[in-house]
């Protein structure tokens, strides 16, 4: 393609005044913007799609902060291995015979099955086991939006609208007060820490007398607090 | 305990679909602020200006307190713009039950750290640009007689901690900076009061590191730059990647592998000590365990220091620190996920 011809099409896409000429001399133009006219009628006639109800719980949980998504950032943070170098050498081999399509899936199952596959993580499995545990409760903890702040602007329009409407205000003012009190409480106990179940026995010191003075030293210096010992590494 | 739960939701929704929901209120524009990602990164994220600026300023620190009361004090910073810096203490402004003297010394003793770690830096440009959102704050302030841009960074992995910072126009010196947590109450904040570019540093004393910290390349496999048995965590704190790979010890015949990892800004440190892991401490560990009592000997103990969390403990014959701001239960999946 030309320039012209390109320069054209940039600024008819782009809805330029100055792109009308081109179109009428050149046929490849005229029935590229055809082409282009026929896919903005057929993509125009397409139906608007819903955002996914699940959009919503997906910001609740970013929002929230919490830890629920633990097994997506365990998919994500794993560290990422390379091919070894054996997979490489194996499936040159394979393919090397130039096998017909047909051919190439078996080859490959082979090759995959024949490498030695570094195991899935202890602690993946554990934490697969407990979601299948109990799933109600993952999900519960996803949608705990307890340590968020409501905005100024939501109190004033709770505020505007419960003076507009005193009637009832006065009479579900209080069930709605009981009822939100109930919910909090509840998700406030649902969203405590986990009793999980470690390759190793877990005890909350009670005081930092037993903490080694280098570990001390490292997290009184990330908060700023100035404890009586210890040096960082 | 789920059909309770139900009908609890069932009603209040009942009762909030009752409500009218009106417009929202738009934005008065003197409140709108220019978000700056995905735009490049400003210039305090691209390196750390401190060491490229020669200046020395006096800066008042302010730490929430944990337990008792906060801790408000002076330090003064000199660098040489070539790499040196020191850290000085010069008064205590508040706390009610601490000792000068001593820390003072402890203050020295930590200089290293604090620079390293302690004051806000962005640690990692690639980790902070994935995990962190900056907008730039409308009214450019006046610090210590520099005028600065207001920036604020909010962390989008994790607790929603958020920082607001004033740049130096000209240098990219953080010369103020608070820090707030998840919940929005300020738990640290910095600022200089006195500001000065090319000082006289002929009477300074710059920091000499009191332990001897060896780099090791962190693109290389750690297992292979040493000659014990090393972990290395397979499940990180979320937005957590790695930064610096070091060993670390006073005494050769006690040296410890330090790797540290960051959200961007944020340091988290994991800390195995060098040594071949101790015979017959080895857990034995069931592979239909969850559910049941572990079986292991290995344990640790876990430390809240307000928003830091350190844990340590022997785990499978190995010796282990962690220490970070991050939850506590992140820090013990980072630790399983790096047994054998």
């Amino acid at each position: 393609m030309n320039t012209p011809c390109q320069q054209f099409r940039i600024d008819w896409l782009s809805a330029e005044p100055s792109a009308a000429g081109h179109a009428s001399t050149c046929a490849a133009c005229a029935a590229w913007v055809r082409g282009c006219e026929r896919a903005r009628v057929a993509l125009g006639g397409l139906g608007r799609l819903a955002v996914p109800a699940e959009l919503e719980l997906r910001v609740a949980q970013e929002l929230s902060g919490d830890r629920s998504r633990r097994l997506e950032r365990l998919l994500e943070s794993s560290v990422r291995r390379n091919a070894p170098a054996l997979l490489d050498e194996r499936v040159r081999e394979l393919l090397s015979g130039a096998p017909s399509e047909s051919e190439r899936g078996p080859h490959k199952a082979q090759a995959l099955r024949a490498l030695d596959l570094p195991p899935v993580p202890p602690v993946l499995e554990r934490l697969i086991e407990e979601e299948l545990a109990a799933p109600e409760r993952h999900r519960a903890e996803r949608i705990s939006l307890g340590r968020l702040r409501a905005p100024e602007i939501l109190t004033q329009r709770v505020r505007d609208s419960l003076r507009r409407k005193a009637l009832t205000r006065l009479v579900l003012g209080p069930l709605l007060t009981l009822s939100a009190a109930g919910l909090v409480l509840w998700l406030s106990t649902r969203t405590r820490p986990e009793e999980h179940e470690y390759r190793f026995r877990v005890t909350q010191a009670s005081s930092l007398d037993g903490l080694d003075p280098m570990a001390r030293a490292l997290a009184e210096s990330l908060i700023g607090n100035a404890g009586t010992e210890g040096t960082p590494r | 305990m789920s059909v309770r739960l139900a009908l609890l939701l069932g009603f209040a929704l009942g009762l909030a679909a009752c409500e009218r929901i009106d417009e929202p209120e738009k934005t008065p524009p003197e409140e709108q602020v220019r978000v700056a990602s995905p735009q490049p990164l400003p210039g305090f994220a691209r390196g750390d200006a401190r060491l490229r600026v020669a200046h020395t300023g006096l800066r008042r620190l302010d730490f929430a307190p944990i337990a008792g009361s906060g801790l408000v004090f002076r330090e003064r910073i000199t660098t040489d713009g070539l790499g040196h810096y020191a850290i000085v203490p010069e008064d205590l402004v508040e706390s009610s039950s601490l000792d000068w003297g001593g820390f003072e010394l402890i203050q020295h003793a930590r200089e290293g750290f604090h620079f390293r770690y302690r004051d806000f830096l962005v640690r990692d440009p690639l980790l902070f640009e994935r995990n962190w959102r900056t907008t730039e704050l409308p009214q450019p302030v006046t610090i210590a007689g520099r005028l600065c841009r207001r920036f604020r960074l909010e962390r989008l992995v994790g607790e929603a901690v958020a920082f607001e910072l004033s740049i130096d126009g000209e240098t990219d010196l953080v010369l103020a900076s608070d820090e707030f947590d998840a919940e929005g109450q300020r738990v640290a904040s910095m600022v200089y009061e006195s500001f000065a570019l090319a000082p006289q540093t002929g009477y300074t004393v710059w920091h000499t590191p009191a332990n001897d910290e060896v780099a090791l390349d962190a693109r290389i496999e750690v297992q292979a730059q040493l000659d014990v048995r090393v972990l290395q965590p397979r499940l990180l704190p979320a937005g957590q990647g790695l930064l610096e790979v070091a060993t670390v010890g006073d005494d050769p015949t006690e040296r410890w592998l330090k790797l540290t990892y960051s959200d961007g800004i944020e340091p988290l440190f994991f800390l195995q000590r060098l040594q071949e892991p101790t015979p017959g401490r080895a857990a034995r560990v069931d592979a239909g365990r969850v559910g049941r009592a572990p079986e292991s000997t290995s344990g640790v103990a876990v430390y809240q220091l307000g928003a830091a969390t350190a844990i340590q403990g022997q785990v499978d014959g190995f010796e282990l620190i962690v220490v970070g701001k991050a939850p506590q239960a992140e820090l013990l999946d980072m630790i399983e996920s790096a047994l054998p």
